[in-house]
């Protein structure tokens, strides 16, 4: 495919790129490849640092940190995929319908959103597991919701242009139906910002749902999260300060590869962008 | 040309860029000269380097572009700078921007700030180089604005850019550029994007400021109309080379190069408006990226020979005063 | 101009009162007996009944409605499950805090980005310009918590230089501070350096430098001030992402500010404090954005002289 072989010519790309994929295996896999049971609680092993036995040492139950590192990535990618599929099939259709319906129902949906997009998204997350509850599924549809606006946005934008076209103005005066005129026409116009998006987003979903977790509004223990095991790691700080290493490292070079990730896609698929830079 | 020293003389000038996709040549070899108080008219169409030739003539050349090869030289009263050599941000050469040499350029809406009022533009441009108070400069660019034909210049001093009309904006770019008396304005297609009326008034207005302030212009233009009414002497430029060099008259009755005698073909005059018909030259400007073999018009030259594709004809004279690069006004070598 | 003030201001009413319409549907969204969660769950059965009396719990939904937004107009957002206390009382001194914070943090990131951006668009493309990007990039990656944490071992346990909560000292206040303003000013450093790029690109640069304009005045002056246009809304935008990443700081650092108090409060089901911290975080977010539109006026002389 062209956008393959476009995307291959970026070496900062195709390192991170592979990182990312690799990433993900880990969480598709972590259930094998995880060195030793990542729940199971040793108290006569509590706090051992790292060693050849548990590379990342052991926690305060004597869980092996690794493990649960490794753990934390599918706990990751679960969380931020279901929410940011869950931003999009929100948001998308709330944007192309408001989009194409027009007149006060948009006014009044595009006010709504740029009062939303307001707040940051901690925020608005944060009080939406006030209702949702802190619980792995509100996180997902806290952050999901969260970012919803921003797709309402997109999803208007690119509806605005393309009922402007003339093939769907000829649909519309054929009498085709609003739900045939979205989903014919201008959905295959809004795939494509709405990946690129999608990618840019990433990152975000991470930071915020390993930020929620830090703060105890997130994923519950025993799960382990990046976020909640750092949380967890603070109170000993003194005594073991290893115990953040993993998590943190984990926890950056995922953001980091996503991010990178993110813009050279954008690039790929808009090379004009590159030419700015 | 003149009899007199060159204010400015360029010598096998050559400015490259250094691009991903390769080595742009955009100006390849130009030479030429201007004296005092004359207008020299640089002709030639989009691409053929004759911005770049006025940005290296201010030193303004940026990376990834470099004067690879060349010199620059300004004649003042005492000694000879070469400005290709000076650092292009160093203190020597802003010392000559905008005080020995200023340039007007071609988008008016563009090229003033658009935060800052009019008046203090043309301020800083004079507290850059002259050492008066502020009040004083403030009193010589209103009495600018008023020069270059602004109605109503106190008013106006206080305007910003966003508030005057095109042909406003240019008057008040010349008026900036004039500040310090240069004693050569560089004009890089002041007058391409205005209408058409407002071109003629622009154009008076230059050449009425080339009587009062007695500045050599280095005038550049796509457009040979322009230069009929401006220039002394002419080059003519084409893919980073000047294919021919003449005086003003010659150059409009005798044209030599094909390339020349093309340009003047898209001329519109009213006969051809009558018969509907522009005589454009076919093709289109090769890629400054691409090698060059041979005359580098040959491929779109309708008199082209064996020879032009092999061999570079270089300028020559073809007559007193008047040089052509072509094969065609070549005795047989 | 002033018409823009007042019809921005006009625009905070209908706002201020969606949220105090959210803060009522929090009662009914919660699962749950809304009086047993403003009374808290081991409040005596009188309290209780008191509460679902004054609020109108047992009445129809429109009138509790108006109940409750009478009493927020008239400042009362309930009493604290715990404490007893009014919940504006104890917002109130929390409020003040996290603005110390957050202004102090954002002030750090707008002079860091401001700094490293213009620098790095100076030397746009060399080795200067690609090390601020390359750390500005890891800034951005690294989370508000990491870097707290790496910034407690490191200076407060390995070094002993520094407190490691609390705020009752000026030494108190350079962790958190630094903390949070390094995320932002990662954030806002790389957006400073792509508008200044821009901006440098711009015919009235070129005039700038053809008038003999030396480097600093063309970078600083001519750039700047057209830069600042998008730079201050990024900064708006800027000083509410950190109010937003004051939560997971004051958390961190211990810091007796309202992000923490609403954090607590979810945890310990403390419903009015939650409302009420809501309540005036929004307001803050709204009154913030305002304060931008206005700024962006102010600067842009296409808007301000029209």
């Amino acid at each position: 495919m062209d956008f393959f072989r476009r995307y291959k010519r970026d070496k900062v790309g195709i390192v991170f790129g592979a990182l990312l994929v690799l990433l993900y295996a880990v969480a598709l896999t972590a259930h094998w490849i995880t060195p030793a049971d990542p729940m199971a609680v040793n108290l006569r092993e509590v706090f051992s640092p790292p060693s050849s036995a548990h590379w990342l040492g052991t926690d305060q139950f004597g869980r092996d940190v690794l493990s649960r590192v490794i753990l934390a990535t599918q706990v990751t990618v679960r969380v931020t995929s279901a929410a940011c599929l869950f931003a999009v099939l929100t948001g998308v259709p709330i944007g192309m319908f408001v989009g194409y319906r027009g007149g006060w129902v948009e006014a009044i949906a595009m006010r709504l959103t740029d009062m939303l997009l307001i707040f940051p998204i901690i925020m608005l997350a944060i009080v939406i597991v006030v209702v949702a509850g802190p619980t792995e599924t509100g996180v997902v549809v806290a952050l999901g919701l969260a970012q919803a606006p921003t797709f309402i946005r997109i999803a208007r934008g690119v509806t605005l242009a393309a009922k402007e076209e003339l093939y769907v103005e000829a649909a519309i005066a054929a009498g085709s139906g609003w739900p045939h005129i979205l989903v014919r026409h201008i959905w295959p116009n809004i795939s494509t910002p709405i990946i690129v998006q999608a990618t840019l987003t990433l990152p975000v979903f991470v930071l915020n749902a390993s930020a929620l977790s830090y703060l105890g509004l997130g994923v519950q223990p025993p799960t382990p999260e990046w976020g909640q095991m750092l949380n967890e790691a603070k109170d000993h700080l003194i005594t073991s300060p290893y115990l953040i290493v993993g998590p943190a490292a984990a926890l950056v070079v995922f953001v980091l590869s996503a991010n990178l990730v993110g813009d050279v896609v954008q690039e790929t698929l808009n090379p004009k962008l590159k030419k700015r830079k | 040309m003149g009899a007199a020293e060159p204010l400015i003389e360029v010598k096998d000038l050559k400015v490259h860029f250094h691009t991903e996709d390769g080595v742009a040549r955009a100006v390849d070899g130009v030479d030429f000269a201007i004296a005092p108080e004359r207008t020299l008219g640089v002709v030639g169409e989009s691409g053929c380097g004759k911005s770049v030739t006025a940005r290296a003539v201010m030193g303004l050349i940026d990376a990834p572009g470099r004067i690879v090869q060349g010199e620059i030289l300004l004649r003042r009263q005492s000694q000879v700078v070469d400005i290709s050599k000076l650092d292009p941000r160093g203190r020597e050469i802003r010392g000559i921007r905008g005080n020995e040499i200023a340039m007007i350029f071609q988008e008016p809406m563009t090229s003033l700030n658009p935060v800052f009022k009019i008046g203090d533009q043309i301020v800083e441009a004079i507290l850059l180089h002259d050492r008066i108070g502020r009040r004083e400069a403030r009193e010589r660019a209103v009495d600018l604005l008023a020069a270059v034909g602004i109605p109503l210049p106190r008013q106006r001093f206080e305007q910003f850019p966003h508030q005057l009309s095109g042909g406003m904006r240019q008057r008040a770019m010349i008026a900036m550029a004039m500040s310090c008396n240069p004693r050569l304005l560089i004009a890089d297609e002041p007058t391409t994007a205005l209408d058409v009326t407002i071109q003629a008034q622009v154009m008076d207005l230059m050449n009425a400021l080339r009587r009062d302030f007695n500045t050599a212009i280095m005038f550049i233009t796509h457009d040979l109309g322009v230069i009929a009414g401006m220039a002394d002497d002419v080059v003519v430029m084409y893919l980073g080379r000047i294919v021919e060099s003449a005086p003003v008259r010659e150059i409009f009755h005798h044209p030599k190069h094909p390339y020349t005698r093309g340009l003047m073909g898209s001329i519109p005059s009213l006969a051809d408006w009558g018969a509907r018909r522009l005589t454009a030259i076919e093709g289109v400007v090769p890629s400054p990226f691409a090698e060059r073999q041979g005359c580098g018009f040959a491929p779109r030259c309708p008199h082209a020979m064996e020879i032009c594709r092999t061999r570079d004809p270089g300028l020559e004279d073809v007559a007193p005063g008047h040089a052509a690069a072509c094969f065609l006004h070549r005795a047989a070598p | 101009m002033i018409r823009l003030i007042v019809g921005r201001l006009l625009f905070m009413v209908p706002a201020a009162l969606l949220i105090i319409t959210f803060l009522f549907a929090l009662f009914h969204l919660i699962p749950g007996d809304p009086a047993v969660m403003l009374a808290g769950d081991n409040a005596p059965r009188s309290v209780v009944d008191g509460i679902r009396e004054a609020y109108g719990f047992d009445q129809p939904l429109h009138i509790q409605y108006g109940r409750y937004m009478a009493k927020v107009l008239q400042g009362d957002l309930g009493i604290s499950n715990y404490t007893r206390d009014p919940v504006v009382n104890s917002v109130i001194p929390r409020i003040i805090n996290t603005a110390q914070l957050a202004f102090l943090s954002m002030l750090f990131a707008m002079v860091v980005s401001l700094l490293l951006g213009c620098v790095s668009a100076m030397y746009w493309n060399r080795p200067l310009d690609k090390i601020v990007t390359i750390v500005s990039l890891l800034g951005i990656c690294t989370p508000v918590f990491v870097t707290g944490l790496l910034a407690i071992y490191f200076f407060s346990i390995y070094l002993d230089w520094l407190p490691i909560s609390g705020m009752s000292s000026w030494r108190h206040f350079i962790l958190p501070v630094i903390t949070l303003g390094a995320f932002q000013a990662a954030v806002l450093t790389r957006m400073v350096r792509s508008c200044m790029v821009d901006a440098l690109g711009k015919d009235y640069i070129t005039t700038a430098r053809a008038k003999g304009a030396p480097e600093l005045l063309v970078v600083f002056k001519h750039a700047l001030r057209n830069a600042l246009l998008p730079i201050v809304t990024l900064f708006g935008l800027g000083l509410g992402h950190t109010l937003g990443g004051s939560v997971v700081t004051e958390t961190i650092f211990n810091w007796p500010g309202l992000g923490r108090l609403m954090v607590n409060s979810i945890l310990t089901r403390d419903l009015p404090i939650t409302q009420g911290s809501i309540f005036f975080f929004a307001m803050i977010f709204i009154l913030v954005n305002l304060i931008v539109d206005l700024v962006y006026a102010w600067v842009d002389p296409r808007i301000r002289y029209d």
